[in-house]
């Protein structure tokens, strides 16, 4: 379910068409009896989501079904009231299985046990398996410590598996999209149409033009030297913003056009002024769910041990994003980051565009830990970065004369309209006080699609999140 | 359904009606970027009317004609070159650039064949293993050459056969991001292109005096012919044979290390047994076009220079002379 590929909305409009006929061609009542809007959505949901993989498929079924199954069986009997915490990790069990063993199943034998395991080695991970897990993870917990009742299994297919979410979330929860699911219908409204179409046009702007362009010009050589490699992470962090940014808010804009408001996962995160700011603006609805279900769990900021629980959530957070050590080395980092942002940082009073700029090269320093993922390289690449003779004059000459050669500046120029783009979202809050407001009128709309037309490369690139 | 109580209901969605309009627009200008402005594709339309132009004039007096097609191997590598017994035959170069895919490379040739001439095909094995017979390049120059049929092979095509072909190569007439900005990067740093129309030679060889460090020379290792392409040759030497035209195929030279020299012939002995029987082989060395010296070579382990293109087409001319059809 790729929303840069074309042959996901030709889908999508053959389904929505069949569908509408049978809206407009069968009474109300029958449809109404059928349960025909929750189940055409979930047929439309599994024939997308058929269409990226069988295994995809199938580990969704198993991990709704046995979601669904265990949860009714909990709330039914009164073993569970006995034994909730015990009831609780069963459960967990059984829905994280798959993710654990698809997504860190070879790193777990290969680099913590040491001992490879060749079937392992070749299994590709289930798309929006970390996304969904998560959703049905927080929708089990607040169910069960809630007491809340179930919905019908036709519900709560929908609301584990609403399409246009269910790849790379927004990881949505219970209280909110649950009864939009319930009570959702398959209905023109143009209102809708128009509130989500610039989202739309937003999203595939970032992915499309940005994201994908500096993809398809990031092979520019720019030498070795400590420039290059931060020159490299900046446009590493920009195009893995724009690239989740873009899916997040295609998604938006198509569960709005059908009258769904998720979660908005992304706010400006690299106009953030501190890095506590950075991840209430980045991945939100991630960020939430490491903070209601492991950080309050493990006390939170009332703990005596709050700077070693916000450290085990970060690090948890980083291998989320990827079975590896760089994953748990850059949870590692943003967790110290913060730690020390606030036992320091938070004391001292700086202005505030220093404050952004010491955030904005915190983070793009961190983005070297997530692209690199063999540690010598992380190794040396940090070596280099932090090493004050690599920034001499000759260093800057080479490093301009690399610049100055057309694929170093293509790339150069992209960069700089990626910083035009921060800059408008940073007007947008200033003057507007409303995010990627500039983004969503007329004349940006029909410029985005201009930019859309004439850049989006030829070949295709997949979602970065895709593989998490 | 979220609440739309505060606004008067509409049925007509104003935004998509916009973005409609915005997307015809864009795609307008698309066509026009790609039409006049767009670097490669102008250069490769330039070279191609060129071509035809050299080959109307090299046609004048001779019996028969030899058009030589491929990318830019045959490019730098074929001059025109009269047969020494009687001068009636006589190899044309129509090269143009291999990222055109070879379904187009082919399609010019066709399109300026007339009846009796012979086609010596010189398309890289790389472009004959590709499974893709037509790259973005490719459609990108057929619409600029406002010619659809070099990519049918139709040289009288119906009014909705333009259509149609036109409305599949649609997604792919536009420029994309690179295109843009790399050209945007030469204005600003006022550097030419890699490739001028200036390096063509009044004859159709193309020329140039850049240098570069060929390393250890061409990595193609491709052996085998992708079965798009195997059903591309089997199409294309039917259409000749019911024209009365003969089909062959030589290697492009390609440079290569010493170390590789053997594994690159077995290679290139591997693929020549895969060409259809209907297209002829074109034995003329042992080696197989795979050369270790790099004096042959220009600014790729591909391009020939000026000199070697001579001793390279006399060379191919004799072989075609002794294989007789």
């Amino acid at each position: 379910m790729n929303f840069a590929d074309p042959k996901f909305w030709v889908i999508l409009l053959i389904g929505i068409t069949i569908i509408s006929g049978f809206r407009v061609w069968i009474p109300t009542r029958l449809l109404e009896n059928w349960r025909f809007d929750q189940i055409s959505l979930i047929c439309l949901g599994l024939i997308l989501l058929g269409t990226v993989s069988a295994t995809s498929l199938f580990v969704f079924v198993y991990v709704t079904c046995i979601t669904f199954l265990l949860l009714k069986l909990l709330t039914i009997t009164s073993w569970f009231h006995a034994h909730q915490r015990l009831s609780i990790s069963l459960l967990l069990l059984f829905q994280l299985w798959p993710l654990v063993l698809y997504k860190y199943g070879n790193f777990i034998c290969s680099d913590v046990f040491l001992s490879p395991v060749s079937s392992l080695q070749h299994l590709i991970i289930p798309v929006g398996v970390s996304f969904y897990t998560f959703q049905m993870v927080g929708f089990s917990i607040d169910t069960l410590k809630r007491r809340q009742p179930l919905p019908k299994w036709y519900e709560f297919v929908n609301f584990a598996g609403f399409f246009p979410q269910i790849v790379a979330g927004p990881i949505e929860r219970r209280d909110h999209l649950l009864p939009q699911i319930i009570n959702f219908r398959w209905k023109w409204n143009a209102f809708n149409i128009d509130a989500g179409f610039p989202w739309l046009i937003h999203g595939l702007f970032l992915k499309l033009v940005l994201a994908d362009g500096i993809s398809s010009l990031q092979f520019a050589d720019l030498g070795r030297g400590a420039y290059a490699i931060w020159i490299d992470n900046l446009a590493f962090g920009f195009r893995i913003y724009f690239d989740f940014a873009g899916y997040s808010f295609i998604a938006l804009g198509v569960a709005k056009m059908l009258g769904i408001s998720l979660t908005m996962n992304f706010a400006s995160p690299y106009c953030a002024w501190c890095i506590q700011d950075f991840w209430r603006r980045w991945h939100v609805t991630l960020s939430n769910w490491f903070r209601d279900y492991v950080y309050f769990p493990l006390g939170g900021s009332r703990s005596k041990l709050v700077w070693v629980n916000l450290l085990i959530v970060f690090v948890i957070s980083g291998i989320w994003h990827g079975a590896g050590w760089n994953f748990f080395f850059w949870g590692l980092y943003h967790g110290l980051l913060l730690v020390i942002y606030h036992l320091v940082g938070s004391k001292i009073s700086i202005p505030k565009v220093i404050q952004w700029a010491v955030t904005f090269i915190l983070v793009i320093l961190s983005w070297e830990f997530f692209r690199s993922t063999s540690l010598p390289t992380l190794a040396h690449n940090l070596a280099e970065m932090t090493n004050p003779s690599a920034y001499q004059l000759d260093a800057i000459r080479a490093s301009y004369r690399s610049i100055l050669r057309p694929e170093g500046l293509s790339l150069m120029i992209l960069i700089t309209g990626c910083m035009g783009v921060v800059f408008l979202e940073w007007l947008s809050l200033k003057v507007k006080n409303q995010h990627y407001h500039y983004f969503h009128n007329n004349i940006a709309m029909c410029l985005m699609i201009l930019a859309i037309v004439l850049f989006t490369p030829i070949t295709q690139n997949e979602f970065i999140y895709f593989a998490f | 359904m979220h609440s739309s109580s505060k606004q008067q209901p509409y049925f007509i969605p104003r935004k998509l009606i916009v973005a409609v309009a915005a997307v015809i627009v864009s795609f307008g200008i698309s066509l026009l970027y790609i039409q006049y402005f767009e670097s490669d594709t102008q250069l490769w339309v330039a070279i191609a009317e060129s071509k035809s132009e050299i080959l109307e004039k090299q046609r004048a007096n001779q019996q028969s004609v030899v058009l030589v097609c491929g990318g830019s191997s045959t490019s730098f590598g074929v001059e025109p070159t009269k047969t020494e017994s009687n001068g009636s035959t006589i190899l044309v170069n129509m090269g143009l650039n291999a990222g055109l895919g070879s379904r187009v490379l082919v399609g010019y040739c066709l399109t300026n064949m007339e009846a009796e001439d012979d086609l010596l095909l010189m398309v890289e094995p790389g472009i004959l293993n590709d499974t893709e017979l037509i790259t973005a390049k490719g459609y990108q120059f057929c619409f600029a050459m406002n010619d659809m049929g070099l990519m049918t092979w139709n040289t009288n095509p119906t009014w909705i056969s333009k259509q149609l072909a036109f409305f599949k190569s649609l997604p792919y007439l536009r420029p994309g991001i690179s295109s843009v900005f790399f050209s945007l990067a030469l204005t600003l740093l006022q550097q030419p292109s890699h490739y001028q129309f200036e390096d063509l030679r009044h004859d159709g060889l193309m020329v140039t005096d850049h240098r570069f460090d060929l390393g250890d020379g061409s990595i193609d290792t491709a052996q085998t012919i992708s079965s798009e392409n195997l059903k591309l040759l089997e199409e294309l030497a039917q259409l000749l044979s019911h024209n009365g035209s003969n089909a062959t195929y030589a290697f492009p030279w390609k440079l290569t290390t010493l170390q590789n020299h053997k594994s690159s012939i077995q290679k290139r002995h591997q693929f020549s047994k895969m060409l259809p029987n209907r297209i002829a082989f074109l034995f003329e060395s042992n080696d197989m076009g795979v050369k270790t010296d790099s004096t042959l070579f220009g600014d790729s382990p591909y391009h020939l220079t000026e000199k070697s293109a001579t001793t390279r087409s006399q060379l191919l001319l004799s072989a075609y002379e002794d294989k007789s059809f």
